[in-house]
This record gives structure tokens, sequence and C-alpha cells, in this order.
């Protein structure tokens, strides 16, 4: 006798109602602003799985001295529980050109987990052009 | 005699001629209902869990399927191979089965033997 499938309850994870995640964006970050280029929270019941996460900042205008940037991958968990993925920075006076960029891949993450790609600048002239974003998919707990 | 075809081969392997059947069954969510009739000439089969929900399966012997009882096979494409070389006469008992939570939909495929080289008729509700 031979029995075919998973013993799990469930197919594959990802046959579980799957649905495609994909958040991202781009712009220039000003002295004193802090910009969330992509959050995405796990609904209620659902899973997801995180294949690919992105934060990258270049130095557009000169960065002021004292001045840095600060390139953030999130996860906050249920409590709320920080666990950063990604914290890179720029330091101060850092010139044009200067750039960071990170790859984070494969996250788990569980119902009511929050992922956040986050690029800040400390208050000065300086201007960093920025972005990020991740794709997952998402299904059935 | 030239051997030309998997029926011929089985025939030099079992001894006998054998045919397949396959049917499509169905019971409603939680009630037992009868995948596989008792046909005492089968040799084999295999049954697919074509519905969303798991189903529980069990020979007719071993009392009414249930989620403590019985063979789980998942769902979306399970199966359960059964053959008589290695399960014994089993095989060719009644099989029962119960959906849990939504109507159950089992495709079977048996393979019987029969008088002759004639197609087998497949009896109403089950092989």
């Amino acid at each position: 006798m031979q029995l075919f499938g998973p013993t799990g309850s469930r197919n594959f994870p990802t046959d579980r109602n799957p649905t495609r995640i994909a958040v991202g964006a781009f712009a220039g970050v000003v002295g004193g602003a802090s910009t969330t280029f992509a959050t995405y929270t796990v609904p209620a019941g659902r899973r997801c799985t995180i294949w690919s996460a992105t934060v990258n900042g270049v130095v557009i205008t000169v960065l002021a001295a004292g001045q840095t940037s600060e390139q953030i991958i999130r996860v906050t968990k249920p409590g709320p529980i920080l666990t950063e993925q990604v914290h890179d920075i720029i330091q101060a006076a850092a010139a044009v050109g200067t750039r960071v960029q990170h790859d984070k891949s494969t996250i788990e993450l569980a119902a009511g987990d929050i992922l956040d790609v986050i690029v800040s600048v400390t208050a000065g002239a300086g201007v960093v052009q920025a972005g990020g974003g991740l794709s997952g998919v998402e299904y059935d707990a | 005699m030239d051997r030309l075809t998997v029926r011929d081969l089985l025939r030099d392997l079992l001894g006998v001629p054998t045919s397949p059947i396959v049917l499509q069954v169905g019971g409603a969510p939680n009630t037992a209902f009868s995948v596989l009739r008792n046909d005492p000439s089968r040799v084999s089969f295999l049954m697919v869990n074509t519905g969303p929900s798991p189903v529980f399966v069990v020979p007719q012997a071993a009392g009414q399927p249930s989620s403590l009882n019985g063979v789980r096979i998942e769902p979306n494409g399970g199966a359960l191979s059964v053959m008589w070389r290695d399960d014994g006469e089993v095989t060719g008992w009644e099989w029962l089965g119960i959906s849990l939570g939504t109507p159950g939909t089992m495709l079977t495929v048996s393979n019987v033997i029969i008088p002759g080289d004639q197609p087998h008729k497949p009896a109403a509700g089950g092989a």
C-alpha cells in the first residue's frame, strides 16, 4: 500500500491561496526626513515569505558635517518587537556619489508581522536619493 | 505469440486477463460513502482525492471512516495505491471514505480480472 502526498494538512505552503506581494518606491530624502519606501503587514490568518527586500541610497547633495543617513530593513513582530535585518549608515560629510545598497533575501513573516524599508537623513543640507522595496508571496497560515 | 500491449504483459504476469476501470465517485461532507465496492477480482487500485478536503478511507471491515479511523488522503491530488501482491485480499474489499468539511470527490482507477479479454462493466456507484 502506497500513500502519495504530503503528510501535513495542506500541500505546499505557497499552494494555500497565494497572493503575490510587491511594494517599493524611489525618491529623494532631504535633511531631517525619514521615508518609508515599503511597508507590508501580514494579515490575520496568513503567513508570508519575502523573497527579497532591498534598500539603497546615494548622496546627491553632499552631507553636512554631522549629518548622516540610515538605511534600514526592519521586521516588527507583535509585541511590538523590532528586529532589524539591515541597518547601514552613510557617514557625515559624505561626498556626492557615496552609496549604500543592501538586499536581504528570504524573510519569513507570520500574521501581524510588519516589514518596513526605511531611509532617513538627519538634519542638514545634504540630500540622499533613496529607494527600497520588497517582493514575496503571502499564503494561508 | 507477440506481446504488443501492456494488457498482454499483464496477462502473462498475472496469468489471467485484466482490465482497468476508471470511475469518479463522490459523497456529501462528513458522511461516509462507498469509494470502491467489494470486488474480489480487483487486483489493484489507485484512488485520488480530487476534492479540496482531506478524505479518510478504510476497508469496510475496519469500520466507519472518520478523522480518527482510516488512511488520510490529502486534498487536491493526494493518492492511495493498493496492489494485491503487497496488500492481499484487502485490495478487493469494499472501501469507504469520508470527506471532512466539503463534498468529497474521488477518482478511482481499478484493475480487475475479467473473463476473456472483454472490457469489464463497472457496477453503478463504485467499481
